[in-house]
């Protein structure tokens, strides 16, 4: 294509969004609630943050939880998760929704956190009772592959075997599975939390689904 | 296709974000594929009975807890939930902000007062610290600059203070040093206004030939009437894969919009984003000293000449200050970075 006629094109189309840009910028009614909170917390507002933060700690909980295993550090990592988020405020360009990028940080937090310790040899007493929400306490079950498994469709202790079985997979599946089925972000979202492209959410997701289903499978937790 | 070609597809099949191609091969491969067709409905009770997990409830106490946290991070002075009491707050804020105008004023005398500015916008770019207000960075910029102009009394001692006791809540003494008056006086309650900001402009450029971009940008910006400065920006991630260049300069508000068109005719251009430079503490404690220099000016002894002159000195360094500042923030800065890729 002529350059100049490129130019026009790509340049009228800009314009635009350079007038839009201005008056963006300008603070018109067009920002948003959470974009205000977002500008707000920049200038040094922490009540402000402190708002954005109430919005998402259960979502950022949530995944924490998922990475961590538990609830304690779950519970560390979403504090630490905003505290970073806080304090890498500036860098947050606004190319990705405010809750992707944070998605993104508590992401990278729980995965350091795991690479710290993985190093350090966990050893579980197999006979310590295991603490579900309740605070009631199961036996630990070793997975069989006798067909004792009749119970294990009730929620809670489903979600205990699930979480043993993601605590056993490699970091890069594991995000990919907590993101896309526990957190239901969609692949472009995964993509940006992620820092990487479309295609490659999409491989390490099916091979990460793949190992999760031979796991469960093995388990009998999978019809 | 084959089954093991269609194990990688399944997964984003059953998300919907398989391309159309592999749409109609895989749904012409389950048509005759039983297997297959069982690795599918199985995947699909996985994924089912992953979304009813339930996941545990944050504990109650969180807020509190990433409260204290938070407060426990690097103070930062002009909190809007913190301006409810105004002596303590007042003092320091007093205190600090006197610190950044007095800068602020050493700055004018050597800089443009936007350099400043200027200044601090890069070092923060280019350090992705905290968003605290630039108490520190103010301090640093003190202990660089070293001692200049020893006549401006008050100031001198604002800044024997700055280095020694960084502007920390805690440390009452950097409080009382922006004006001779003790504590005890009082402070007018301190006038709050609404955040001044200077709007900056941000555009990332892709060129044939740096220099002759670099010249070109330059004098787009000549002929608007401003200066242009020219520096090696090196915090993008551009930088990786080429040579890069950035150009800034200050114009008026109104004349941005055509000249970011004029700067599109220079190259590739990437959409434009904005920043801000904030001026509010400093304009804030402008008026404010202002309002308490008059004050004081009006409470003098009739004959008290002496006191009166140095009142009246130090009130038109402020007024001047406010001015300048005024100016500024109807400037705009342009920030152009060109970049000429090494490896097309």
């Amino acid at each position: 294509m002529p350059k100049e006629v490129y130019y026009k094109n790509v340049n009228d189309g800009i314009f635009n969004k350079a007038i839009s840009s201005i008056l963006y910028i300008r603070r018109s009614m067009r920002m948003t609630l959470e974009e205000q909170l977002v500008k707000k917390s920049l200038l040094g507002d922490t009540a402000a943050f402190e708002e954005l933060v109430a919005q998402y700690q259960n979502r950022i909980y949530a995944l924490a939880y998922r990475y961590m295993g538990n609830e304690e550090d779950a519970y560390d990592m979403t504090q630490e998760a905003f505290i970073k988020a806080f304090r890498s405020l500036r860098s947050f360009k606004g190319d990705s929704s405010f809750g992707t990028w944070l998605y993104r940080v508590a992401t990278n937090v729980c995965l350091d956190e795991l690479r710290k310790r993985k190093r350090r040899v966990l050893t579980l007493s197999l006979d310590e009772p295991l603490a579900t929400q309740d605070g009631d306490e199961v036996e630990k079950e070793i997975a069989d592959t006798s067909p004792t498994v009749d119970i294990l469709y009730e929620q809670k202790e489903f979600s205990l075997y699930i979480q043993d079985i993601l605590d056993e997979m490699k970091p890069e599946h594991k995000s990919a599975i907590v993101l896309r089925d526990l957190m239901e972000l969609s692949y472009e979202e995964i993509a940006e939390v992620l820092d990487c492209s479309i295609g490659t959410v999409k491989s390490r997701l099916s091979r990460a689904r793949t190992v999760l289903r031979k796991k469960l499978t093995d388990r009998e937790l999978l019809p | 296709m084959r089954c093991e070609q269609m194990r990688e597809l399944l997964s984003p099949y059953m998300d919907q974000m398989t391309s159309e191609k592999e749409t109609r091969m895989v749904e012409a491969h389950l048509v005759v594929c039983p297997e297959c067709n069982r690795e599918l409905e199985q995947l699909q009770r996985m994924v089912a009975l992953m979304g009813n997990l339930d996941t545990p409830q944050l504990p109650e106490h969180f807020s509190a807890d990433f409260h204290r946290r938070l407060m426990n991070e690097q103070p930062l002075i002009f909190r809007n939930s913190e301006l409810k009491k105004p002596r303590k707050q007042a003092w320091i804020a007093a205190g600090v902000a006197g610190l950044a105008l007095t800068v602020g004023v050493y700055a004018s005398s050597l800089l443009p007062v936007g350099m400043v500015a200027d200044l601090w916008q890069d070092k923060e770019d280019k350090q992705n610290k905290t968003t605290t207000v630039a108490v520190d960075d103010i301090i640093q910029r003190i202990q660089l600059w070293g001692h200049q102009d020893k006549n401006i009394l008050p100031a001198e001692q604002i800044a024997d203070k700055g280095t020694t006791a960084p502007g920390q809540e805690k440390v009452p003494t950097a409080g009382p040093a922006s004006n001779e008056q003790p504590p005890a006086e009082a402070v007018p309650a301190k006038i709050q206004i609404e955040p001044k900001l200077a709007d900056v402009f941000k555009s990332t450029i892709k060129v044939d030939n740096l220099n002759d971009s670099v010249s070109r940008v330059v004098q787009i910006a000549e002929a608007n009437g401003a200066q242009a400065r020219v520096t090696q920006a090196g915090n993008e991630v551009q930088a990786l894969n080429g040579i890069t260049r950035e150009v800034s300069f200050k114009v008026s508000s109104e004349q941005v919009g055509a000249i970011l068109k004029q700067l599109e005719a220079v190259g590739q251009a990437g959409m434009p984003t904005g920043d801000q430079v904030v001026y509010t503490e400093q304009y804030s404690e402008a008026v404010n000293q202002i309002q308490t220099l008059e004050k004081q000016i009006c409470e003098l002894d009739t004959c008290d000449e002496q006191s009166r002159i140095n009142l009246q000195t130090e009130l038109q360094i402020w007024r001047d200050k406010k001015l300048k500042l005024e100016k500024e923030l109807q400037m705009a800065t342009i920030k152009v970075q060109l970049v000429q890729e090494v490896n097309p």
